[in-house]
Order: C-alpha cells, then sequence, then structure tokens
C-alpha cells in the first residue's frame, strides 16, 4: 500500500531500525508515489524509477542522520528532486541525440490523460519552467504545504509562491485561449 | 479557524476562488498521469544491489590511494640511488674545486645541462607512461571485473544489457542513468530491466555477458563460491558479500 507523499507517520519508523529495516518500510510505503513525482518531473519511467532508486540508496547511506520517518521522508523528496533536476542533464551528456521520451506503460504519464482539458493542462505543464513545473507538482501532486514544498525544492517559501502563483497564471492563461 | 484555512489565506494561489477549477483540473490531470504507473517489481532487489556494489567515487579514491602508495614505495626504494647520486656528485664538485680554485664549481654541470635536462626530462615522461600503463591497466581490469561480479547474476536481472558491454569500460554503479552500451545508442540498464514487465516484448540477452574471468557471475551452484580479491591489500575495499535481503528483516 502506497501512502501520499505528505504522509509518513502512520507507521512511525523508530529510528532505532538499522538501515535496512527502515529502507524496506519506506519503500514499501512511498516508492510507487516517488516513482510518480519524479515521472511527472522527467517524464520518463525509465529515469523515474532511477531516480527514485539512486535517491533510497541515498537515504539508506545517510539514515544515521535522520531523525524519524518524517525526516526521511523529506530526505527522499528532496533527493528526488534535485536528482530530477540533473538526470536530464546527464542524460543529455551520455545520449546527445535522444529517442523522444514517453511512458513506459500505456496510460501513464503527461502524455496520456483522458480528458481534453487535462490534456492542455498537462501540455502548459510540459512547457513550464522546470522549478515552477516543480512547485506545482508537489504542490499537487504530493498535496504538499508550502513549507515541504520550500524544503524538497530547496528554496524559501516566498519563492514558492512566487513560482506557484506565475506557473498558475501560465496554466490559465493557456486553458482560457484553449476555451 | 483551522490550520487549512490559515494556510489558504495566505496562499494567493488556492485565495482565489476563480483558480479553484484549475487547481482540480491540475490535481486531477497530475494523479491521473502518474497513479497508473506500475514500477518494475524487483526495485527493491536493485536499491539493495546499488548498495552492495562498491560506488565509484570509493572506487576511484582507493585507485588513487594505491597508485600514492606505490608512488612512495618507489621513492623509498629509489631513495638509496638518490643518495649515492647526490653524494658522487658532491664529491665530484669537491674534487674540482680543489683541482681548479679558480673555476666556478658547477661548470662541469653546466656543460651537460643544454642536452641532459631534455633527455631526463623526456625519459621521466616515458617512464611516467609505461608505469601508467602498467600499473592502471591491471588496477582498472580488477575494477571492472568487480563490477561485473557483482552485476548481473547477484540478484539483479535488469542490469544484465548495461554489464554486457565489458571491453574495459567501467561501470559506475552510482551512475545508473548514465548505464549504456559503449556506442552510447544502447538501452539503459533500467530499460532493459522493465522489459520484462512488458507485455510483448522479449529482451534478448547479450553473449557476452559472462566475462571469463569473473567467478561471481557463475549461477552454477557451486559448494564454494569465489569471491572476487580486487581489492585486499589494505583492507579498504569489501565487496559486502554478507549483505542480507532486505525481506529478513520484517
Amino acid at each position: 500500500m502506497n501512502r501520499p507523499l505528505a504522509d509518513a507517520a502512520l507507521a512511525p519508523i523508530s529510528v532505532q531500525w538499522d538501515a535496512d529495516r527502515a529502507l524496506t518500510a519506506m519503500y514499501g510505503d512511498h516508492y510507487q508515489c516517488l516513482v510518480g513525482l519524479a515521472l511527472l518531473l522527467v517524464q520518463d519511467l525509465t529515469t523515474a524509477e532511477d531516480v527514485v532508486q539512486d535517491s533510497f540508496v541515498a537515504m539508506h547511506t545517510a539514515w544515521r542522520r535522520q531523525r524519524d520517518g518524517d525526516e526521511a521522508l523529506a530526505y527522499l523528496r528532496r533527493s528526488v528532486v534535485n536528482r530530477s533536476r540533473s538526470a536530464p542533464r546527464h542524460r543529455a551528456v551520455i545520449e546527445p541525440n535522444p529517442s523522444p521520451p514517453g511512458p513506459a506503460v500505456p496510460g501513464a504519464g503527461l502524455g496520456a490523460l483522458p480528458s481534453p482539458e487535462q490534456a492542455t493542462v498537462a501540455g502548459a505543464l510540459r512547457s513550464l519552467p522546470a522549478r515552477q513545473r516543480e512547485a506545482l507538482v508537489l504542490r499537487y501532486y504530493g498535496d504538499l504545504p508550502e513549507a515541504q514544498v520550500a524544503a524538497a525544492m530547496g528554496v524559501s517559501q516566498g519563492a514558492v509562491r512566487r513560482h506557484l502563483a506565475r506557473a498558475t497564471a501560465a496554466l490559465q492563461m493557456v486553458v482560457e485561449m484553449d476555451q | 479557524m483551522s490550520a487549512r484555512e490559515g494556510r489558504d489565506r495566505h496562499d494567493p494561489v488556492r485565495a482565489m476562488p476563480a483558480r479553484r477549477d484549475l487547481d482540480d483540473v491540475l490535481r486531477r490531470a497530475l494523479h491521473a498521469a502518474a497513479d497508473p504507473i506500475e514500477p518494475a517489481g524487483d526495485g527493491l532487489t536493485r536499491i539493495m544491489h546499488r548498495l552492495s556494489t562498491p560506488s565509484a567515487i570509493r572506487q576511484a579514491t582507493l585507485l588513487v590511494t594505491d597508485c600514492a602508495d606505490l608512488a612512495r614505495l618507489i621513492t623509498i626504494w629509489l631513495e638509496p640511488a638518490f643518495t649515492g647520486a647526490t653524494r658522487l656528485r658532491w664529491r665530484h664538485d669537491a674534487g674540482y674545486r680543489r683541482e681548479f680554485p679558480h673555476q666556478p664549481a658547477r661548470a662541469p654541470m653546466r656543460r651537460a645541462g643544454p642536452w641532459l635536462r631534455p633527455a631526463l626530462a623526456v625519459v621521466g615522461a616515458a617512464a611516467i607512461v609505461v608505469l601508467a600503463v602498467v600499473v592502471l591497466g591491471p588496477v582498472r581490469q580488477i575494477v571492472t571485473r568487480t563490477s561485473l561480479n557483482t552485476g548481473p547474476g547477484t540478484g539483479a536481472p535488469a542490469h544484465a544489457g548495461a554489464h554486457s558491454t565489458g571491453g574495459g569500460h567501467v561501470q559506475s554503479p552510482t551512475a545508473s542513468l548514465t548505464r549504456t552500451s559503449p556506442t552510447g545508442a544502447g538501452t539503459t540498464s533500467a530499460q532493459a530491466g522493465r522489459t520484462s514487465h512488458r507485455p510483448g516484448t522479449t529482451p534478448t540477452p547479450s553473449p557476452a555477458v559472462t566475462p571469463s574471468g569473473s567467478p561471481g557471475t557463475s549461477q552454477s551452484p557451486g559448494p564454494t563460491p569465489t569471491p572476487t580479491p580486487s581489492k585486499t591489500n589494505n583492507g579498504h575495499h569489501s565487496p559486502h558479500p554478507s549483505k542480507t535481503p532486505p525481506g529478513h528483516n520484517g
């Protein structure tokens, strides 16, 4: 059962656990949601899975510095966001002429949405700057408050508000033009 | 006033009723895009595999440490020669001064300088190159063999395509996003791994996936598994053979 990205306290993970046990618990609870988050950021399921797996490896390594499950989940979110930023750059270096990314699972990804309105929003979302897209995805897919969005992005809450305001204004414009 | 209402009051996005529809559409679109995904089932296995593989930084650190140790050893070996050469030159200079007290002391060396110093530089550069080829070649092979041993045969079949590259390519275990074939046009490891989860696709394992010098990739149930002693000189490198799968933890 995968829980939302903002919820880590249903089954408290003790700091007394060893790293393997904590990783297994966090994996069972949040892996799929984190892959979804990374998929929305990098637009490629393969890269998204790699990003999330690398983040879990980093969390395992840094487990001694975590105080509880909430902090570990925040660490995972931030790691996924950071690695999702660097993954496309890395991919551009190793694949100068990459094939167009697409969802590997039928019916998943921003390109496979049932509603035309949702498809319009998704297309506009892809055209947003990376920081604005991150803020939107963390806020509306992860259902995170601004403080946690800011922590995951490594920026201030004011910056998150600005990103969200600009992104929603751009999306609003696109939706109105489409209608 | 609840916390959510307070948050909404300070949130310029939620405070605008005209944008609530957009919020809903955006939320539904994001969930509709990301919720149907089915990640590969071997994610935990691949994470554990990455944890058990030494990282590229660690390998590079070991390489630098070994090279520094080698340089220190060579310096110690050659110290008598350096000392003897210095003493010989000092005696030569002292005798020259006694024989020709009015001549400058460094005159003989100055005569040899114009051709000796470039020659020494060339010889030194050639020695460094030869040393690098001789030393770094086997070390690189060992590193490659280590990454191959911990690769496809240890419970992570998804990486078989990437590790079949061989040919002296050092596979960085942490840079999993960069795993490609040597030509740069092949599939990544995770792509190869996910082919088993796609209906209608048949993964084609590379025939070069089993290197001859890596016992760790053997699937035969031999009674005595032979770990690859790639770096055992100073105990820095242990491939974590006792890593237990996470399922044992409950």
